[in-house]
């Protein structure tokens, strides 16, 4: 009984807890503040769109999160255990592809399950069929040179998708370099195995249309320094209609949003409504 | 021509002639003409090669009789008439011992365990200390110091050690070939695309997982750089070392020569130190390079 209680309880503990973090990093002329303040929380299966302008912090939040970056301050809880370092029970796609130039596609894929010594063949099994969903089954045996721009992006994302027990994936714009049509192929293929076996993703991007398509809830971030600007509740059920009236009024209400927030004169205005409080 | 066409000129001429095959529209057209293609470089290639050896034979020759120098810079002709004598073992005023295999033979061995030594340890160990700061914090001012003495002061330190044996020959390669394998090592794992390391940690690659399959295929290019130097340098050294400390291989040969002022066998030991040279090169570098670096179209930064 009190087993099924706890069970329960990890259920509605959101899987990140993110409070106060703030982080630094050295530039060539002084400290650079590139996160300020950032408190949020990620519940249990959401799928948490963040978008916001170029420099804000999204890559720098995310690597706080997998682990490869110490906050300067704040403390960040993974299933209220405090990170204290990287590992496969998070899936991670970089910004750029940062594939292995001495592994083939395949066994890019596989690397992370053979880390973990799943055996053999079923890992193999595992990455080729996720190779074949991402559309890369006719190149599985070439090297990473000997692929296109997009291409190893698509072996980026199917090498995090492979892990078996990641309950969290972590993708920073992972289709940003990939043509239109093959992008939204890639995202219905990213939310239809996300609706099978439901995970909690954080994806970056810079693409409001993506946002809205994929995301549970989106967070917009502010630049100079990188904090949370606002959420915006996306409640459309899927799959969603790029063309619906709803779908395109929450991207002009996001994309004015974000217009705002680049433009400095909104942080005076803030700051004298604050104080007018 | 008129002002408009102008702009069009350069890029008309910036078109590669590859471009134009004539008829070759299929995979198989193109193949076949990248075939022919790249013979053509090869057979170009050989055919610069020769030219310059030959210029160099001639250069050579002429000096030799000109200045009536054939005591001290025998003709060409004669230097490969030698080689030829000596590997066919026609012992023609043969001064040396046994016959030259034998001496090659040594020198081989001794320059191949100095090597493999060197390679087992610095290898691994550049990796170690070029991915650990701890690590390097202790050892690297070690290294440092010792990597100050050029290889050739050891040997009088190996005679004393080790007496006139292979052992003592086969230290001072040791010590000649570890450096250019360690810091280049070191450095190529030191300076590996952060990214990679993050990769593999994400991953689950962690101590030696990650060195075996991270580390060491990454650092592989600035390896076989090291490696290159390293064999030269081990060649070097082993024929200074068996000159000191020997009294079998190559190196001994040559001493031996000068003694009896026999220009021609020296310069005939000289060459066959260059064919070893060139071969073992060909034979570890050339291999492992093909394997690797080729095949992933990685290199140096
Ligand atoms: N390793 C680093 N060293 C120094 N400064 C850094 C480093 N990484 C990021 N920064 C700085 O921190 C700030 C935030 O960078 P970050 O990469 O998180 O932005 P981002 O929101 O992901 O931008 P983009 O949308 O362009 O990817 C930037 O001003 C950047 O210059
Ligand atoms: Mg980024």
């Amino acid at each position: 009984m009190e087993r099924r209680m706890g069970a329960e309880m990890s259920q509605q503990n959101p899987i990140i807890r993110a409070e106060h973090v703030d982080h630094y990093y050295e530039g060539q002329n002084g400290w650079i503040h590139a996160l300020s303040d950032v408190s949020l929380e990620i519940p249990r299966k959401e799928f948490l769109c963040v978008i916001g302008p170029s420099g804000c912090g999204k890559s720098t939040f995310l690597k706080i999160i997998a682990g490869l970056v110490q906050p300067s301050s704040g403390t960040v809880l993974l299933n209220e255990a405090p990170i204290l370092g990287p590992g496969p029970d998070r899936g991670i796609v970089f910004q750029e592809p940062a594939l292995f130039a001495w592994r083939t596609v395949l066994e890019n894929v596989e690397f992370g399950l053979q880390m973990q010594k799943i055996p053999k063949a079923e890992t193999r099994k595992r990455a080729q069929s996720i190779l074949e969903i991402v559309g890369l089954g006719h190149v599985m045996n070439l090297y990473p040179y000997q692929l296109s721009g997009g291409m190893r992006h698509r072996v980026a994302v199917a090498r995090a998708w492979a892990l078996p027990n990641a309950d969290l994936l972590l993708m920073d714009e992972p289709f940003s370099a990939i043509d239109a049509i093959n992008r939204m192929t890639l995202q219905d293929y990213l939310i239809d195995t996300w609706m099978q076996e439901k995970r909690t993703v954080l994806y970056v991007t810079h693409d409001i249309d993506e946002a809205v398509y994929l995301a549970d809830r989106i967070l917009l971030m502010r630049p100079s320094p990188g904090r949370i600007g606002r959420y915006f509740q996306v409640d459309m059920p899927r799959k969603r209609d790029r063309n619906s009236a709803e779908f395109n009024a929450l991207k002009s209400l996001i994309t004015e949003e974000m217009h705002k927030s680049a433009d400095p004169s909104e942080d005076l205005l803030d700051a004298v409504a604050e104080i007018n409080q | 021509m008129t002002t408009q066409d102008a702009p069009y000129l350069p890029v008309r001429s910036a078109i590669p002639k590859t471009i134009a095959i004539k008829g070759a529209r299929s995979a198989e057209d193109f193949a076949d003409y990248e075939k022919t293609k790249k013979r053509k470089l090869m057979i170009r290639k050989l055919t610069r090669g020769t030219i310059g050896l030959v210029g160099l034979l001639v250069v050579w020759h002429l000096m030799s009789v000109a200045y009536d120098l054939q005591l001290i810079l025998p003709t060409p002709w004669a230097v490969l008439r030698r080689v030829g004598g000596m590997l066919m073992m026609d012992n023609t005023r043969w001064l040396y011992g046994p016959n030259v295999y034998t001496h090659l033979a040594v020198s081989f061995q001794r320059a191949m365990i100095g090597f493999g030594l060197a390679a087992v340890i610095a290898i691994p160990l550049g990796l170690l200390i070029g991915r650990v700061t701890s690590m390097r914090e202790f050892i690297q001012p070690i290294i440092t110091a010792f990597y100050q003495v050029p290889g050739i002061a050891w040997i009088p330190l190996a005679i004393l050690w080790f007496g006139l044996s292979d052992k003592a020959v086969i230290f001072v390669v040791f010590m000649t070939a570890f450096f250019p394998l360690y810091y280049s090592t070191e450095a190529g794992a030191r300076q590996i695309n952060p990214i990679l390391i993050d990769a593999g940690s994400c991953f689950g690659a962690k101590g030696f997982g990650m060195f075996y399959y991270v580390v060491l295929p990454a650092t592989v290019p600035h390896i076989t750089t090291g490696m290159r130097i390293a064999l030269g340098g081990a060649w070097r050294m082993i024929v200074a070392g068996e000159m000191l400390a020997s009294s079998q291989g190559i190196g001994y040969m040559l001493m031996e020569a000068r003694f009896h002022f026999r220009a021609v066998d020296l310069m005939t030991a000289m060459i066959l130190i260059s064919i070893i040279g060139y071969l073992t090169e060909l034979l570890i570098v050339r291999l492992i390079e093909k394997r690797t670096v080729e095949k992933w179209e990685i290199k140096t930064n």
